[in-house]
């Protein structure tokens, strides 16, 4: 007689529990291990806790970097008062990770292949919720964008509708809110890489939640959207705010979205949600001119010049260009003097000598001595401020138009 | 997906026939001096039919103080008339010249990529009318030709707009002595 096909008690149990989430099954994993059982995001955060999720707040996981390819590797579980030790497998649907179910212990003796089986069988049926959940939050998500279009593109004109469907979703619409773009540095518009973008999302939503702000964020084509609320009435404060949200943003980017570069582009404040379009379109062009003059955080409302120069008819642009430094350009390209390189340090150090030697690694007195120079082939004196603002916007030209160093 | 319409067009069929010019004249009953779309000649031997490309970051609805521009869901900018003050803001901002003042009405008016044809499931006139098929329109969202590019040379600068067209640039031509 063929012996009966066994299924082990634990797998019953836990399928058993597994369709009342994800809480259930570690709950479940937990006291059939006698073991803590966590769940974290890619990223490291917690996201289910087996004791409960009010007891994980200064939870710190410090994975095993060469190990962390593999099935099954070993963590670090570092809280306030401990650090205890976990075994942690992948939770995976479609080669796609969603994040990582971790066993944590005190011991440092215990074996992990013992618990492999039982991991990667939990972890699946976790990957299955997961994946519902998922799935569920993309179908709120579409009515999310619908309105989220809407409003980016000022079809919905009254401001009362807008706070009305923002608090579904738990939004204040009365507090001022600034537009924030990000997108990838490639040129071309309709270039998609559905995976950076949605990697760009979950770092954006993330760094809201943790600055307590319920995220305003959507995709669209190439570019992640999001709404910044700014109660603060302090000018000062906001933009420094502002800045260090993007620049978070912008830094756990590069750790993931490899050899693409993200860039970004912030829109004004805007107090009426009727009006939050122009900060859209704003953040759009601050993003555009970012990228051309190197900025990595930049504001529309600081580019005023630059705009009007890069819609310039460009022939007017260029004679310009050429009228303030051509002769610099000329005297350069014959005597090899490197005058052109200080001219553009002193104007990115705002004429001042002292920060312009310091950066220029030069001498005070060479420096004054090449400043004299300079203004003896421009024909110009340096102090004058119509000068300064001239040899300024032309040097902004040459970096919105991609003006070589032969001129045109 | 809601689709992303964008005009796609190939410059080496384009023969300068103004049929597409025509063909908007007739369809929106434009008046004289208004003109949606025209075809232009930007060097020996390319032509380029423009109208209004509907863009992702259309500055002529950035800069309208009265909100008379709107974008659909599937990309096309609207313009309602009645809104316009003839302020002439978003005539100056476009770089493509495709919002089109009337001195005699003082408002602005613009293609508007026929969307009534387009919901009744219709190309636009323009496209329609085209004796060559250098014009058609195309899903953005779906398209991909690493042939296409997103400019020609003669065309404005796309880089704060993004337009929604992309062009079949011109190929070098053979010559054939008889």
């Amino acid at each position: 007689m063929q012996s009966p096909y066994v299924v082990p008690d634990f797998v019953q149990e836990l399928l058993a529990v597994s369709s009342s989430g994800v809480t259930a099954i570690i709950q479940k994993l937990s006291s059939l291990l006698s073991l803590p059982v966590l769940v974290v995001d890619p990223f490291y955060q917690v996201l289910f806790f087996s004791t409960g999720n009010e007891a994980v707040d200064e939870i710190v996981i410090i994975p095993d970097n060469e190990q962390e390819f593999s099935s099954v590797f070993n963590c670090q579980i570092s809280t306030v008062d401990t650090i205890k030790n976990g075994v942690a497998h992948p939770i995976t649907v479609n080669s796609k990770k969603l994040g990582f179910l971790i066993l944590s212990w005190n011991d440092a003796g215990l074996d992990a292949r013992r618990y492999e089986e039982v991991l990667s069988y939990a972890s699946s049926l976790c990957a299955l919720q997961m994946q519902k959940s998922l799935e569920i939050k993309r179908e709120k998500q579409k009515f999310k964008e619908a309105f989220l279009f809407d409003l980016l593109y000022g079809n919905i004109k009254q401001k009362e509708d807008i706070i009305e469907y923002g608090e579904i979703w738990g939004w204040d619409f009365h507090v001022p809110h600034t537009v924030i773009v990000f997108s990838s540095k490639e040129e071309d518009h309709f270039f998609t890489n559905k995976q950076m973008i949605n990697t760009l999302l979950q770092i954006v939503e993330k760094e809201l939640i943790m600055q307590n702000v319920k995220p305003i964020a959507m995709v669209k084509h190439q570019q992640v959207i999001t709404m910044f609320p700014q109660a603060d009435t302090n000018h000062d404060v906001d933009r420094g705010k502002l800045q260090a949200f993007t620049e978070t943003i912008l830094k756990n980017a590069a750790k993931l979205a490899g050899e693409l570069e993200i860039a970004c582009g912030i829109g004004k404040r805007y107090t009426n949600p009727a009006e939050l379009f122009r900060s859209y379109q704003e953040a759009k062009i601050a993003l555009e001119l970012g990228i051309l003059l190197e900025i990595s955080t930049p504001m529309f409302a600081d580019l005023g010049l630059e705009r009007i120069l890069y819609k310039h008819d460009l022939q007017d642009l260029i004679e310009f260009h050429n009228h303030t430094l051509g002769s610099l350009l000329e005297y350069d390209k014959k005597h090899d003097g490197y005058l052109f390189v200080t001219l553009e340090a002193l104007v990115a150090n705002q004429f001042d000598i002292g920060k312009t030697a310091a950066a220029s690694f030069l001498h005070r007195n060479t420096l004054r001595y090449r400043v004299k120079k300079i203004e003896d082939i421009l024909d110009v004196k340096l102090d004058d401020l119509h000068v300064r603002l001239n040899i300024l916007a032309a040097f902004k030209i040459r970096q919105l138009r991609k003006i070589g160093n032969e001129g045109c | 997906m809601v689709k992303w319409a964008g005009f796609l067009f190939n410059a080496d069929d384009c023969i300068h026939c103004k049929a597409c010019e025509i063909a908007c004249k007739n369809e929106n009953q434009t008046p004289t001096g208004i003109q949606w779309r025209r075809v232009e000649k930007v060097a020996p031997e390319l032509y380029l039919s423009i109208s209004c490309n509907h863009c992702d970051s259309p500055e002529c609805f950035r800069v309208c103080p009265e909100r008379a521009f709107t974008k659909r869901k599937d990309g096309i900018v609207q313009i309602d008339e009645d809104l316009c003050t003839g302020c002439g803001l978003c005539v100056t901002a476009c770089p493509y010249h495709a919002p089109q003042f009337n001195p005699e009405t003082h408002k602005v008016s613009k293609c508007q990529m026929c969307y009534p044809r387009q919901d009744a499931g219709l190309p636009p006139a323009c496209v329609e009318a085209c004796t060559t098929g250098a014009l058609s329109i195309v899903d953005l969202n779906q398209f991909s030709d690493p042939e296409a590019t997103r400019t020609l040379p003669g065309f404005p600068d796309i880089r704060i707009t993004c337009p929604s067209i992309v062009f079949y640039p011109p190929k070098p031509r053979k010559r054939y002595f008889l």
